[in-house]
């Protein structure tokens, strides 16, 4: 009896997969605009780094399109009563890409290499949250007292306080083989032979990387939740036009679409569009630290005179929204009750007037100061530059004068944290800026808004370079991270989304859509807020 | 030619040391960092100053350049900051397509543009004179990253016939002739935009130097002796051309390499100048200094080889 039912589940089993995959093997080519640097998912990842990493490594536990957790490796985790303890379980019988079987060892290595002394691949913050993560980075202690293995499924990690965003953190961290990169001092991570051969346990094998031209990949048979329906993915990197060229020409099947060039592929028979709401959006910055910018009135003025929606309709096409806080609409941190900013240039007048601003040859004027700044916005991104002079003329309007000054990110950013003559960082002075352009993006958790709008986030503590502080949203944004609960963290994000709406320290600007587009040969293709490839191993291909 | 070939080689010297100290310091004057081009929230700013000094980058230009310098005397290029990978290794693997890019570009320029040179030197304001000024003026002005796409548009996107980009077809294991074929076929784009820009620029040249030498006693002195119009134009006239089109071809490689830069970007190419583009985006200053230091010895060996050309191409030159 017991032997007819195994045959019956070894039957069953090809049944199952042929639903999951309509159709098994052939090649998928996804393009990407840029060459990954370094496949080490724990040093300093970009998204083409990341693109290719989530396809090869695995996490503990992963996001989903609405923003809550489901499991990876680990099939569960638990809390203990205090909220500082997570127990995680995982998966019986996982192995690695190369056959070796995958243990709470390999999480508990991965976590601890984070907090080497030797270790500056930019995640050690996520970490440090994790009881004796700072005892034993300066040395003081020779294990980590927070991470416990308590057999070869079971981890258990202890945060020194509760704190919220810790599995968003742990989500982000992909587990590294001990047996591999434990060979390699994590001080030479980042020149190690392992950043282009990487070893993981995701649901694709690293095959080749050929410099320049692309990164090969290949269906891991032992991935624990079956194997993916193709058998290769590669991914070629180029610029956006050629890639779309090779989208069309069908040379590749999946690649991102530049919003000037949606016209070359909408409506076309072969190819589909996707437009995904993201979590970024962009907006306007202040340097508070300007007495004209102080003042409430004129950043409503400015909020008032910026056509937003004109801005979505000629420069995104559609694709996109006008943002009325600094959340991204589609996460679960928006208040949906939120005052629209409405565009009225009289308005606009009106509250510069109240506040003393007087028309004068063009420009507003009080006490001897004019309402003229200068306006950085760096180069990069095609759309945000093009905004910059539609700004510049809708304030214009209301006599407010601005000089753009573009620049690439990485000068910019020299002006938005500043260093003194001898190279080391200071804090920002108001001559250092006026106004900004940048977007923003909540990847995992709105504790990222943390640093940059609370006092101690004052660059070069953290990110605050608006210069911006507010009690009350002090108080809300730690309440954010020390509550657990999803549904209870709701409440205090909103209200900070309501006092940004109202203090415009950041006037929100619009929310784009990323579009990608895929051949009509490749099936199953859906990304989402995550990125490109959240199911990449139920793609399949019309052979 | 020795004492000669070892006074250039010393020279070639001292304008490396210079190329490089300038470059390197005027890349290091630009305002951030590799590290710079990113910020994260969860990243705090004290984690990325200590990756920046782990790194070396919060030391003054001077001291950096010293140690890249000493460095190099031991062959060490250094390491890229984005990928970590030895840079010399990185300018290797770039290496073979760049130069089958150029070398495929820089025969058929060079062939092109003396046949055409000579051509519409041998018949003035003719037809094919009047084409190729109209061709030379038309590849001078257009700019080649249009001229690019345009190709890509309607030889890969609209017709079919050929590749958008990159070094082969990734979809298909090939080998054997399959391979070179398709190799050839990708290459068929980049190296027309190559030759067809770089060849108007030189046309104009040829058509001058041998138009100049037409002119000359000898060419009048061998027409009168009877010698056939052919034979003129190719073993008198186009002989003595040959000096101004070496300085040229000399010159051109340089400048061909960096016309490369835009069309490996635009193609897809996994070539050096690509790579450069890459890196100065990302502030990867190691790999850049590795590319300048590259091109800067192209741009010597270009012209020590048309200074050796000189001597093959007109016997009267001695070296001293």
């Amino acid at each position: 009896m017991v032997r007819k039912l195994w045959i019956v589940l070894l039957a069953l089993i090809p049944l199952a997969w042929a639903q999951q995959c309509p159709a098994t093997g052939g090649t998928a080519t996804l393009a990407q605009w840029s060459e990954p640097g370094n496949l080490n998912p724990l040093i300093f990842p970009t998204t083409y780094d990341t693109n290719v990493q989530e396809l090869v490594f695995s996490s503990l536990i992963r996001t989903t399109s609405d923003l809550a957790f489901e499991p990876d490796l680990a099939e569960s985790w638990t809390f203990s009563d205090d909220q500082t303890k997570i127990t995680f379980t995982l998966r019986p019988g996982l192995t690695w890409h190369d056959g070796a079987p995958l243990t709470a060892e390999d999480a508990a290595f991965t976590l601890r290499s984070l907090m080497e002394p030797t270790y500056d691949g930019g995640s050690y913050a996520d970490v440090s949250i994790i009881e004796g993560a700072e005892a034993y980075r300066s040395g003081e202690a020779a294990d980590v007292s927070g991470i416990r293995v308590l057999d070869d499924v079971t981890l258990e990690l202890t945060m020194s306080e509760p704190f919220a965003p810790a599995l968003a953190n742990l989500a982000g961290i992909r587990i590294l083989p001990e047996h591999v990169y434990g060979k390699v001092d994590v001080a030479r991570w980042q020149q190690d032979a392992t950043n282009r051969n990487p070893l993981g346990s995701g649901p694709y094998r690293f095959v080749e990387w050929r410099p320049g031209e692309l990164i090969a990949l290949e269906a891991f048979d032992g991935y624990y939740a079956g194997r993916p329906c193709l058998d290769r993915i590669l991914i070629r990197f180029g610029d956006q036009d050629t890639m779309l060229a090779a989208l069309l020409s069908g040379e590749v099947d999946v690649a991102q679409v530049p919003i000037n060039s949606v016209k070359s592929v909408e409506g076309r028979a072969d190819v589909v569009l996707d437009a995904v709401d993201s979590l970024s959006f962009q907006y306007l910055g202040f340097n508070l630290r300007n007495a004209a910018l102080a003042e409430l009135p004129v950043r409503q003025a400015i909020a008032a005179a910026i056509n937003r929606q004109a801005l979505v309709d000629g420069l995104l096409r559609g694709y996109g929204r006008a943002l009325d806080t600094i959340l991204p609409t589609n996460h679960w941190s928006y208040p949906q009750d939120v005052a629209p900013i409405v565009y009225d240039v009289e308005r606009a007048a009106e509250l510069l007037e109240e506040a003393g601003w007087r028309l004068q040859d063009g420009v507003r004027t009080k006490d001897g100061r004019k309402l003229s700044f200068t306006l950085y916005f760096p180069t990069g991104n095609q759309i945000r530059e093009r905004s910059a002079p539609i700004i510049q003329a809708n304030l214009k309007q209301v006599g407010i004068e601005l000089e753009l000054q573009a620049m690439d990110f990485a000068t910019l950013v020299t002006h938005l944290l500043p260093k003194d003559a001898q190279g080391v960082p200071r804090a920002v002075e108001a001559g250092d800026f006026d106004m900004f352009l940048l977007g923003f993006g909540v990847e995992r958790d709105p504790d990222e808004y943390f640093s940059y709008f609370v006092a101690e986030g004052f660059p070069p503590n953290g990110y605050n370079f608006t210069g911006y502080t507010d009690p009350e949203v002090e108080v809300l944004l730690r309440e954010g991270r020390t509550v657990l609960d999803v549904a209870a963290r709701e409440a205090p994000y909103q209200e900070f989304g309501r006092i940004a709406r109202d203090q415009l320290p950041w006037v929100p600007l619009y929310q784009p859509q990323d579009l990608f587009a895929h051949r009509t040969r490749l099936h199953g293709f859906s990304p989402d807020i995550r990125g490109v490839n959240p199911n990449a191993e139920r793609w399949w291909v019309e052979k | 030619m020795l004492p000669f070939a070892a006074r250039r080689s010393l020279q070639a010297l001292v304008i490396l040391a210079l190329v490089t100290f300038l470059s390197y310091v005027i890349m290091s004057m630009a305002p951030g960092n590799a590290l710079q081009t990113f910020i994260d929230p969860r990243v705090p700013p004290a984690e990325l100053a200590a990756a920046e000094r782990a790194l070396g980058l919060d030391k003054p230009v001077a001291v950096r350049y010293l140690s890249w310098l000493r460095e190099l005397a031991s062959g060490n290029l250094g390491y890229s900051i984005k990928t970590g990978t030895p840079v010399g290794a990185l300018i290797l693997s770039r290496l073979g397509p760049t130069l089958l890019l150029m070398g495929t570009a820089l025969a058929l320029m060079t062939v092109l543009a003396i046949v055409l040179g000579v051509v519409s030197a041998a018949r003035p304001y003719s037809f094919v004179d009047y084409l190729a000024t109209t061709f030379a003026f038309a590849g001078i002005s257009v700019p080649s990253f249009f001229f690019a796409l345009t190709l890509i548009y309607v030889f890969a996107v609209q017709l079919g016939w050929l590749p958008t980009s990159g070094l082969q077809t990734y979809q298909r294991e090939l080998s054997g002739l399959d391979l070179a074929l398709d190799r050839a076929a990708h290459l068929v784009l980049p190296v027309a935009v190559l030759a067809l820009t770089g060849t108007a620029e030189l046309v104009r040249h040829v058509r001058s130097a041998v138009s100049e030498a037409l002119k000359q006693d000898y060419v009048r002195t061998a027409k009168g002796k009877g010698v056939a119009s052919r034979a003129v134009l190719l073993n008198h006239a186009l002989r003595n051309s040959w000096l101004p089109i070496i300085t040229l071809l000399g010159v051109a490689l340089p400048r061909f390499f960096s016309g490369s830069v835009v069309t490996e970007v635009v193609f897809a190419w996994p070539g050096m100048g690509r790579l450069l583009v890459d890196s100065v985006f990302a502030r990867d200053y190691p790999v850049a200094m590795g590319i300048n230091l590259f091109a800067a010895m192209l741009v010597l060996l270009g012209n020590l080889l048309a200074d050796v050309a000189y001597g093959l191409a007109d016997p009267r030159i001695r070296y001293q």
